[in-house]
């Protein structure tokens, strides 16, 4: 047995000798360095209590809950949003139901589109495969199939669609991982190339320009900007320097319709392009971004939305015409309080940000499914010169 | 996932009591049981309730928008004498916001206790200081806190004992310079029911 340490029995330490003893001195540094580090961390900022004070209960419908809402569209009488189905609601209100596509509910959507009169639906099969793309006038009364297999291909999967300057275009990509582009021509009544084909790059999206002297179709895939006068001439933009392509770089693109076109990276800048030039915009270095978006209200405080790419998620707001330009965890005007920011959309992934074709008091945004009880979709309503905060839809 | 965890502690914990409470009691007087030198640790889980905020002029903040929640704790103890104990806890607690946040609780601090009683009913009021480690939406704060409480608890063996305890937990923020408006006090009443080993 060994007799037990009597550490009462050693001679008390004296502040001399603690004084005289590195390795104790060098504890109290690390001690205070980690308590300083500690307080460092905390953002005196944020009020924790508070921010829970100004938070508004959020009531959504529950089919928008552990979901991805990757696409919206609208015509006279519906929202319509994309899931695995095609859901909608009365413009007037409501509640959200699934779309019966051509008289059946059960079918897997793969893309939505719509240019505010015409809906645009592609159905996939069990293998994800394009079997057809529907189209409606009448809010899905009656619905006609637009062939596009036999004109894209029966080996096509179906990225996205995207209704620009009143042109359905067809994101795909083949078995062998090749991504196209196909439009749909009203003329011929046929889908056809838009100049984009078989190359090795996902494609990401495409906005058009109505600018008055020369309107454009841009198209970004993840690392290249394209660019064309008509839906079936879009090349890649080689327009020097500070073309935004690079290698997997390429995440949103948008337009303010009147001759600039912006372009995000996952670098934290954004490419703007105007007057024949891009010129690049350091929106927050080394921070991979996502969507884009032009907000024209209020006009006096025009804003471009960011959704972020990485951790915490959400989005930012960027005012070029500010000395304090970029705004972030909802502390800006479009969430009007962080609070309701924080129990919305943090920690979401931003799919896109949409507006109604003939709407700019009405803004969506779109969200991944996350994993939070939040919702994957919420509206915002430019009311009496502000904006209303994110409602759960 | 962390609800989860923290109810299967606290049914362990609560199990593992009564497991022992099962055991003849010994019939000795709380004296024998309680000295100087004497230690314990004590596991408790219980609800977490939110009473009140103040913002930073002492006005009431009308709704603090918090839903309970609940608690967990470890506490150390070392007897000064047959009444007086001063030891350290460390706790975890959250409740959740009507936005459908969650807000955590970590503090961590010193504790005095006075206790009386005997076998087979002991109880006790105790005081606690320490530093609060807040965090809400990825955002973290540290801040001072302080309990006041009071519990009772039943000898179910020698070295064990169930009890209950409730405390008021007083959690303030304090924000520096022009953010000093932030500042807010809140409040909240903890009960828990545990168990505690003492050697």
């Amino acid at each position: 047995m060994h007799e037990p340490t009597k550490i009462l029995d050693r001679p008390p330490e004296t502040h001399k000798n603690a004084e005289k003893n590195p390795r104790r001195r060098g504890g109290w540094i690390a001690a205070a360095l980690l308590i300083l580090l500690v307080f460092a961390g905390c953002d005196n900022t944020f009020s924790v209590f508070q921010t829970i004070a100004k938070e508004e209960r959020q009531i959504g419908e529950d089919l928008f809950k552990n979901t991805t809402v990757r696409a919206m569209a609208d015509d006279n009488a519906n929202y319509y949003a994309l899931l695995s189905k095609v859901v909608w609601r009365p413009k007037s209100g409501g509640s959200w139901n699934v779309l019966a596509i051509a008289g059946s509910t059960d079918y897997f959507a793969a893309g939505l589109a719509g240019n505010g009169t015409k809906l645009y639906v592609a159905k996939a099969d069990d293998n994800n495969g394009l079997e057809d793309i529907y189209t409606t006038s009448d809010s899905g009364t009656t619905w006609t199939a637009m062939s596009a297999a036999a004109g894209i291909g029966t080996d096509s999967f179906v990225d996205w669609l995207k209704c620009a300057n009143d042109t359905l275009f067809v994101a795909v990509h083949d078995s062998t991982g090749q991504y196209s582009l196909f439009y749909y021509d009203g003329v011929s009544s046929k889908f056809a190339s838009a100049g984009v084909s078989s190359i090795d790059e996902p494609l990401v999206d495409i906005v058009y320009d109505y600018h008055n002297t020369s309107p454009q179709y841009w198209l970004i895939s993840d690392s290249k900007v394209y660019k064309g006068t008509t839906p079936g001439s879009i090349a890649e933009d080689a327009t020097a320097p500070n073309n935004p392509n690079y290698d997997g770089y390429l995440l949103g693109i948008a337009s303010d319709g009147a001759g600039r076109i912006i372009v995000s990276r996952r670098d934290g800048s954004v490419y703007s392009y105007s007057s024949g030039a891009w010129s690049p915009i350091t929106v927050k270095s080394s921070t991979k971004l996502g969507p884009l978006f032009f907000l024209a209200l209020p006009a006096s405080s025009k804003r471009i939305l960011i959704g972020k790419g990485v951790s915490s998620f959400g989005y930012m707001e960027y005012d070029e015409s500010s000395s304090t330009p970029l705004k972030e965890n909802g502390s800006s005007f479009v969430s009007t309080s962080s609070s309701i920011y924080y129990t919305t959309i943090h920690s979401k992934e931003v799919q896109a940000f949409w507006q109604p074709s003939s709407d700019p008091n009405t803004l969506f945004v779109l969200l991944a499914s996350g994993n939070t009880g939040t919702y994957a979709l919420y509206r915002n309503d430019y009311i009496t010169g502000s904006w209303s905060g994110w409602t759960a839809e | 996932m962390s609800k989860k965890l923290l109810a299967a502690i606290m049914a362990i914990a609560c199990a593992g009591a009564l497991t022992v409470g099962a055991q003849e009691n010994t019939g000795n007087s709380s004296e024998i049981l309680r000295e100087k030198g004497d230690q314990s640790i004590t596991i408790q889980a219980g609800g977490f309730v939110p009473l009140f905020v103040l913002d930073s002029t002492g006005a009431l903040i009308p709704s603090s928008n918090m839903y309970p929640g609940a608690s967990f704790d470890v506490q150390y103890r070392y007897m000064l004498d047959n009444h007086i104990g001063l030891g350290g806890s460390i706790s975890g607690s959250f409740v959740t916001t009507i936005g459908g946040g969650t807000l955590f609780f970590a503090p961590i601090g010193a504790t005095v206790a006075w206790v009386g009683g005997g076998d087979p009913l002991e109880y006790e009021v105790f005081a606690e200081l320490g530093m609060n480690i807040i965090r809400l939406y990825g955002n973290g704060l540290i801040e001072p806190y302080a309990k006041l409480g009071a519990g009772v608890s039943h000898y179910v063996a020698l070295a064990w004992d169930i009890g209950l305890k409730v405390a008021w937990c007083f959690f303030p923020e304090f924000h520096l310079g022009t953010y000093s408006n932030l500042n807010s006090y809140a409040n909240f009443l903890e009960f828990s029911i545990g168990a505690s080993y003492h050697f």
